[in-house]
C-alpha cells in the first residue's frame, strides 16, 4: 500500500484543483525501491521469517525467557495464532525457521498456479507454472521471462518475481521451488493449501459484496478525522457543492 | 479525502510485509495513529478519517487493501477503480477529476 499511497502524492494536487502533474511524476515507477542499483530484487514485501520472530520476541516476550505465551501476548488469540506455526500453543524460534522466507504476494501467484483449481498447489503444479514461464527452456526463469509471460496481464509482474526468488540468486528455479514448498509446507503433505496458502491464518475475513457502481447512490458514513477526532466528515452532506474523492488506503 | 483502513500487510496479519514493522491495530486509537503517521511519513496532506474497526465504511465500499472513488455532491458515484493493488488506478482518477472540467 505504501507504494500506491505514494503515486497519490500526485493527485495531492489534483485534488486540491491545482495545476495537473508533470509527466516524469505520472511515468513514476513504484518498482524503483525494489530494482535500485541494477537488478537487485529485494523489497520488504520479502519477509524473512527470523526478523520476524525477533520483533514478535522484542515487544511481547515480557519475561525475556524467549518464548511468548499467549499471557504475554496482548493482541488477541487470532493474531497469536497466526504466527503459532507448530500449533503448541507458545511462540518461539521454532515458529521462525532461522533461514525461511515468506513474500506477502505469495498467495496470488499461489493461486494463478492451481491449475485445476482445486484450491491446493501440488510440486506438479507450481513445476508446470514456472515452466509455462521458462520461454528459453534452460530451466531458470528470469525478469524478462516473468515480464513476456505474466506482464500482460498485471503490471505489478516484478513482485511476482521477487516472490519467488528465495535463494536471491535472480531467478526462479527448480531450487526456488524446492524452498518455496519447505517454508510453506506446513503439515509436510507436499501440497499447499489453505493456510499454507495464505501463510497465515487471516485475521479478518471479507465478506465479498457489490461495491457502489457508477451512476448508483454511495453509500452514507461518517467518520472522524485522524487529526482532531472530535471533528467528522460526513458524505452526504446537503452543503457539499463539490465532488469528493475517496481514498482508501493504510500505511501499509 | 483519504479513508483509512485495516492495514494491508500488518507482521501479524495474513500477508505480511516489513513496512515498519507495523502491527495491525486493535483499539481505535492505535488505527487513528496510524493514520496520523501514515500522512506525516509518507508527507500526504489530503486529509484522513478513520474507518472504526468494525471497517464497515470499507466493507460497503470494497475499500481493503486499496481503492479510490470519485463520488459527486448529491452521493452519486462517479468514478470507481478496481479493487487494490492490481486494479488501484491513479490515472483512472485523474481522468475522472479532469472530466468533470
Amino acid at each position: 500500500m505504501t507504494a500506491s499511497l505514494r503515486s497519490l502524492l500526485i493527485l495531492g494536487g489534483l485534488a486540491a484543483c491545482s495545476a495537473p502533474p508533470s509527466e516524469d511524476q505520472a511515468e513514476a515507477s513504484i518498482f524503483d525501491a525494489a530494482f535500485a542499483a541494477g537488478d537487485s530484487w529485494q523489497c520488504s514485501s520479502r519477509v524473512e521469517l527470523s526478523s520476524l520472530w525477533a520483533e514478535v520476541r522484542d515487544r511481547h516476550d515480557h519475561n525475556g525467557d524467549g518464548q511468548v505465551t499467549l499471557a504475554e501476548y496482548d493482541r488477541g488469540e487470532v493474531r497469536f495464532r497466526n504466527y503459532d506455526r507448530n500449533e503448541d500453543g507458545l511462540l518461539d524460534s521454532s515458529d521462525f525457521p532461522e533461514d525461511a522466507h515468506f513474500n506477502g504476494f505469495n498467495p496470488m501467484i499461489l493461486g494463478h498456479a492451481d491449475s485445476d483449481g482445486d484450491q491446493q498447489v501440488t510440486r506438479a503444479e507450481w513445476s508446470a507454472f514456472q515452466a509455462s514461464l521458462d520461454a528459453d527452456g534452460d530451466g531458470r526463469v528470469v525478469k524478462e521471462e516473468v515480464q513476456q509471460g505474466i506482464g500482460g496481464w498485471t503490471s505489478d509482474w516484478p513482485l511476482f518475481l521477487l516472490s519467488f526468488d528465495q535463494d536471491g540468486d535472480q531467478d526462479f528455479d527448480e531450487a526456488d521451488l524446492e524452498m518455496t514448498f519447505r517454508d510453506q509446507d506446513y503439515n509436510g503433505d507436499g501440497v499447499l493449501a489453505g493456510a499454507e496458502m495464505a501463510g497465515w491464518q487471516p485475521t479478518v475475513q471479507y465478506e465479498r459484496i457489490e461495491p457502489p457502481a457508477p451512476g448508483e447512490i454511495a453509500p452514507d458514513f461518517e467518520l472522524a478525522y485522524a487529526a482532531d477526532p472530535a471533528r467528522s466528515f460526513r458524505l452526504h452532506d446537503p452543503a457539499r457543492t463539490r465532488p469528493v474523492a475517496l481514498i482508501f488506503g493504510s500505511y501499509t | 479525502m483519504v479513508i483509512y483502513i485495516r492495514e494491508a500487510h500488518a507482521m501479524d496479519s495474513r500477508l505480511p510485509m516489513m513496512f515498519g514493522n507495523i502491527e495491525d491495530p486493535v483499539t481505535y486509537e492505535e488505527r487513528r495513529v496510524m493514520a496520523n503517521f501514515s500522512s506525516k511519513e509518507l508527507g500526504m496532506e489530503i486529509p484522513a478519517v478513520v474507518d472504526e474497526l468494525d471497517d464497515a465504511v470499507s466493507m460497503a465500499y470494497q475499500g481493503w487493501p486499496e481503492r479510490l472513488y470519485l463520488i459527486a455532491p448529491d452521493g452519486e458515484v462517479l468514478y470507481r477503480c478496481g479493487p487494490g493493488p492490481f486494479g488501484f488506478d491513479p490515472d483512472g482518477l485523474e481522468q475522472a477529476i479532469l472530466d468533470l472540467r
